[in-house]
């Protein structure tokens, strides 16, 4: 039985020239075709990786989420291998935002680290994620661990809003959302361009998690067949020594 | 109604039979304080509110650690989970029943825990405010510690990893518990009540999900 697709063929060509092809051209976009900021100056472009960075950590909790919500309700599925992959793309995800807004902080704030509300609950984040992998790891039967994991991935989701509202809620060195509901404090054109590298960052992210899938399903499925070999091999050498 | 009633008093009887577990509490609760008066006592720029809600919200949070990782030692030990699982006991009564049998073991150990800090440091009895939100906190770390406890059950290493997710999940409500606090002792009365109303949804939401998802992981062998 063919669980998930694992074959190297032209889609998946074609859709890793085009993701190289729509990453490069964000690339020079960010380098070369924004202009500068007036304040910050040059370093302000790790915008263009800090924020669609953190925009994906988000969503694969949200996608976490929705997924392990369909594991409780279809357990006969295969979201355990989408769940751990979804998982390891947000840890992924949520170390990039960690990094780069590290390197963004310090020329900026003056200092690679400090406990603000926004720095400490992203890092809460990357340890829910961790945490996940963990469980993942920890159980050996399928059944509950695929359970084990949805429920665990449910709970991660409630703490999300607190990651995203904690530069509103706390006095923070970070700087409050610029993208709000009703209204948007950014240059169009680099809002543009956040926009386009969201997008990038969206797409790419996405490939890394079906890759990834398809790895864990192919890993499993070749476990099984070595495993059904060794019985066949052991029943027949039984045979033969009778 | 009635299962849930029957398995409280039946874990609580368990528990607290002898003169020894309500000993044990009131040991536990002289550990802490010594723990966290060694830990604070020599630093000197830190005032006492600072230090009694630091206290508080860790002295909760530890003890509900510590009850948790026992929370199924009396099934396991005569198998009443195969036996529940193999009855008609709702899942639902099960969560319940280890929830307050958690946050009344947890309530046995911060109650004298409170009148010895009262007694050896501050001098005052704590704050009626975050003495309630020490018991809001009781609740939700327990509804997210009960069914945890559940999740890492058939774990390899579940004494290692149940601390790992349980303090994950539980930062943002500390965090939460801790602002509050502050904004009430320094007057701040609406800010206060905001902090209350989150550390309240995040109550309903641990609660709600503890409901619907302990069946889950509880019914599967």
């Amino acid at each position: 039985m063919k669980v998930v697709d694992v074959g190297v063929h032209g889609k998946k060509i074609i859709i890793t020239v085009a993701l190289g092809a729509f990453w490069l051209l964000n690339c020079w976009w960010s380098l070369l075709g924004v202009s500068s900021e007036l304040h910050q100056g040059e370093i302000y472009r790790i915008l263009y990786i800090h924020v669609p960075s953190a925009v994906c950590a988000f969503l694969a909790a949200l996608l976490l989420c929705g997924l392990s919500v369909y594991s409780l309700l279809d357990s006969k599925g295969h979201q355990g291998y989408w769940g751990r992959a979804i998982c390891e793309v947000g840890l992924l995800f949520t170390g990039l935002t960690l990094v780069t807004g590290s390197i963004w902080g310090k020329p900026t704030w003056g200092t690679w680290w400090t406990w603000d509300a926004r720095l400490t609950t992203t890092l809460v984040l990357a340890l829910l994620y961790s945490a996940y992998l963990l469980l993942h790891a920890s159980i050996g039967s399928d059944a509950f661990r695929n359970k084990a994991c949805a429920v665990f991935g449910i709970l991660i989701f409630a703490d999300v809003p607190i990651v995203y509202q904690s530069v509103s809620w706390w006095r923070t060195l970070h700087q409050p959302p610029s993208i709000g509901l009703s209204s948007v404090d950014m240059d169009p054109e680099i809002l543009a361009h956040l926009g386009l590298s969201v997008l990038a960052m969206l797409a790419l992210a996405l490939w890394l998690a079906h890759l990834r899938a398809s790895v864990l399903a192919l890993r499993s499925y070749l476990m099984v067949q070595s495993f059904e070999l060794a019985l066949k091999d052991s029943a027949i050498s039984s045979d033969s020594s009778v | 109604m009635k299962q849930f009633a029957i398995l409280l008093l039946l874990n609580l009887r368990l528990e607290l039979r002898g003169a020894g577990q309500w000993i044990g509490s009131m040991l536990f609760a002289l550990v802490l304080l010594f723990l966290f008066a060694l830990s604070f006592a020599t630093i000197e720029f830190l005032d006492t509110t600072v230090v009694t809600v630091a206290e508080s919200f860790l002295g909760v949070f530890l003890v509900l650690q510590v009850i948790n990782a026992r929370l199924f030692v009396h099934d396991e030990a005569d198998d009443a989970q195969l036996l529940l699982l193999g009855s008609a006991i709702d899942p639902l009564a099960f969560y319940w029943a280890k929830l307050f049998f958690a946050s009344l073991l947890g309530s046995v150990v911060m109650a004298p825990y409170f009148v010895f800090m009262a007694l050896f440091t501050s001098g005052e009895p704590i704050d009626s405010y975050v003495a309630g939100l020490c018991l809001i906190d009781m609740l939700a770390l327990s509804a997210v510690g009960v069914l945890l406890v559940q999740v890492v059950r058939r774990a390899d290493n579940r004494a290692l990893l149940f601390p790992i997710l349980y303090f994950s999940l539980n930062i943002p409500v500390l965090l939460i518990s801790i602002q509050a606090s502050y904004s009430h002792l320094s007057g701040d009365a609406g800010q206060s009540w905001r902090w209350f109303g989150l550390l309240l949804s995040f109550l309903g939401i641990f609660l709600a999900l503890g409901s619907v998802l302990f069946g889950e992981v509880q019914g599967l062998e």
